[in-house]
């Protein structure tokens, strides 16, 4: 529209570049590449969650089943290890694995039409359950030395899990921003009714972006579990799956579908990662660290915000006529809503 | 109109006052059976009294030996042992335990979530008449006074006694008077973890030479504690100790040593991982032995019905395992 639009990840940006400068001040460790190094890759986990994530809350939906996955994918591919395949093998099956939890999501939450919330909570519970039941809360060590490539090695100095998740980051936004299916994802949750009506699929679409996102949670299980070299059946259960959100929403992601952009996401969960590394780096005591990244995010999410807001574009405020838009058509719709197909008003 | 009005909160206000009277708080009553009085539950006369063992979780290695144990060895004593797993949630451990007096079990063999609200489970017991035994994590004093409530024995390691073991290993490793800078892995939202953590300072600080730069948080995770031991290496470049006060904070250490190079200049002590050999890295450990624990927690009930007085605290010391070792199974910080 106007032509000296910022783009819309500007100011986390920004928020990003203001606390990078300050960690660099206070500390002359933060600032050597080394960190830099260590903090990517310890932020890899959270970032290829936020990804997922990202794809899900496009449609406005929420995976709380990704923590879960990560467990469950990492033990699963440490059990595939143990069973004999190599680890290509096993690495491919596992994020099968997650993928496949990703799948039931999508069909739970479209064809018996229960809240995605509540489909996520539930799955979560069985994704955390099944490493535990196979293993008996015991580790599983990883006997093939190559699969530590996944999460150890590097590649011209920059570390593999940092070039898989850019790989990975790029491919989802191009496919967002250039193929159809995508851009069904952002139509879906700007709009589902009328995303309906102009011929996107909801059914393709749910499932897609919910096994985008179980996919992403097990590319999560075998980083953190070839870091590890085991696979413990409680990684990723902890502060990861609050964190993915939080770095998805932080870099502009909407909670209620629609707008937002796999660079903000990306820009949000590197901004998480700089801050708990940078803590760690400046000594402060472990109590203070999650205060701090929750003024973080309400501050990056204000920010956001009130951005929006001034720019007449409040990114908290639900469409009036929202997904009810066939029960409650306006005046311009409403003709055109009931010649076209009627069958919309069967369910109000 | 204005009578059914005044009717409703009249109603609310007498049943209030009802209800009140007839309630009573069982934190300011003096324990109705002394655990030591002699009296025990009717069901302990029974050919297989029924032992009631509540555990916080069985997420952790520990306590899954732990319930082992106490199933297999409560069989060989001829209990028909109960195990709740209460989740890691102080309130649903409470409600555990009170299911247990429902059921009219003999004892209780009590691991509390957390050491305070814990007194409400052994004071729940109390009143039930219920002999309690407590294990692996201590019932706060204060809050045991403030209740009333006591209980028979308290089995466990000694915390505080482990770390300063690994301390003083440090210093028989390097040298008592050679230059030390530890970095501690630990859990600071947790009371074990830091005795131990304060146990390892103190045996360190007989040398004027150590100091201790840091404490993360590896929140009993490996994943995590590979995190936080890397940022904590980037930050204090000039560490050569580290300190894993738990099994998986010493897994993540140790690896996050080898990935920066680091394996020649950082000795990481820890408490014992599962089966994790120890190398000229991964210098020392100390472990607990959870299933020996729940061992001496049935022997010792099997004495007290039988009437004969016990201890009031077993503390068991940890073992220690150097280079070239592995501990075994069950065996874990």
């Amino acid at each position: 529209m106007n032509k000296r639009r910022i783009p819309e990840e500007a100011g986390i940006f920004a928020v990003l570049i203001a606390i990078v400068a300050v960690l660099s001040v206070l500390s002359p460790t933060f600032r050597t590449l080394d960190n830099g190094l260590v903090l990517l890759v310890n932020g890899t986990v959270i970032a290829f969650l936020a990804l997922g994530q990202a794809f899900v809350l496009l449609t406005g939906g929420i995976d709380l089943s990704t923590g879960a996955n990560v467990a469950m994918t990492g033990v699963v591919a440490a059990l595939f290890m143990q069973a004999g395949l190599p680890w290509p093998v096993g690495a491919a099956l596992a994020v099968l694995v997650g993928t496949a939890l990703g799948v039931t999501n999508g069909l739970l939450i479209h064809y018996l039409r229960i809240p995605p919330f509540i489909a996520t909570f539930s799955t979560q519970g069985v994704a955390l359950a099944i490493p535990l039941i196979i293993t008996g809360a015991n580790s599983v060590a990883v006997r093939e030395a190559g699969f530590s490539w996944i999460g150890q090695g590097r590649i011209a100095g920059v570390p593999v899990p940092v070039l898989l998740l850019a790989v990975a980051a790029i491919a989802a936004a191009l496919f967002l921003k250039m193929t159809r299916p995508g851009v069904h994802v952002y139509a879906f949750g700007g709009n589902k009714a009328a995303a309906r009506l102009a011929g996107v699929s909801l059914s393709r679409t749910t499932i897609l972006v919910y096994a985008v996102s179980g996919f992403c949670a097990g590319m999560g299980g075998l980083i953190a579990t070839s870091r590890l070299m085991v696979g413990f059946p409680s990684t990723g259960t902890g502060n990861e799956l609050f964190y993915s959100i939080a770095a998805a929403v932080v870099g502009g992601i909407s909670l209620f579908g629609g707008t937002g952009s796999v660079l903000g996401a990306m820009i949000g969960a590197v901004l998480i990662a700089v801050v708990s590394n940078g803590m760690n780096v400046l000594n402060v005591q472990s109590y203070w660290q999650s205060l701090v990244i929750g003024l973080i995010i309400l501050a990056g999410v204000s920010f956001d915000t009130l951005r929006r807001y001034r720019s007449g574009k409040p990114i908290l405020r639900r469409p009036a006529s929202g997904t009810g838009s066939g029960a409650t058509p306006s005046p311009a719709t409403a003709p055109t809503t009931q010649a076209q197909t009627p069958i919309t008003q069967q369910h109000p | 109109m204005k009578i059914r009005k005044a009717f409703g909160p009249t109603i609310a206000v007498s049943l209030l006052a009802v209800s009140l009277a007839a309630c009573s708080n069982p934190a300011l009553e003096a324990p109705s059976a002394d655990s030591s009085s002699g009296k025990l539950p009717a069901s302990c006369s029974t050919d297989k009294p029924t032992i009631g063992v509540a555990l916080p979780n069985t997420i952790n290695p520990y306590y899954v030996a732990m319930q082992d144990s106490f199933k297999k060895h409560g069989e060989e004593l001829g209990y028909d042992v109960k195990v709740a797993i209460a989740n890691d949630s102080d309130s649903t451990q409470l409600s555990q335990v009170d299911s247990f007096i429902q059921q009219g079990v003999c004892a209780v063999a009590l691991n509390a979530v957390n050491s305070g609200p814990g007194a409400a489970s052994v004071k729940a017991l109390n009143a039930a008449g219920i002999p309690v035994f407590t294990v692996n994590v201590i019932i706060s004093p204060d809050d045991l006074k403030t209740q009333n409530a006591s209980f028979v024995q308290y089995v466990g390691a000694d915390q505080v006694a482990g770390g300063t073991q690994m301390g003083e290993q440090v210093l028989k490793d390097l040298g008592a008077d050679a230059k030390i800078v530890a970095g501690i892995i630990g859990n600071p939202d947790q009371i074990p973890t830091n005795q131990r953590d304060q146990g390892f300072k103190d045996a360190l600080a007989k040398n004027s030479n150590a100091s201790t730069v840091q404490t993360v948080n590896g929140k009993i995770d490996p994943s995590v504690s590979l995190q936080v031991t890397g940022d904590l290496l980037q930050g204090n470049p000039d560490i050569n100790v580290l300190f894993a006060d738990a099994g998986p904070h010493a897994v993540g250490a140790l690896q996050a040593v080898a990935q920066q190079g680091k394996a020649d200049k950082v000795k990481v002590y820890a408490f014992c991982a599962a089966d994790q050999k120890l190398t000229s890295t991964y210098a020392a450990c100390a472990a607990q032995e959870p299933a020996k624990y729940a061992q001496i927690v049935l022997d010792n009930m099997k004495k007290h019905l039988a009437g004969e007085s016990v201890e009031k605290e077993v503390l068991e010391p940890l073992k220690v395992f150097v280079d070239g070792q592995t501990p075994g199974q069950g065996e874990v910080g």
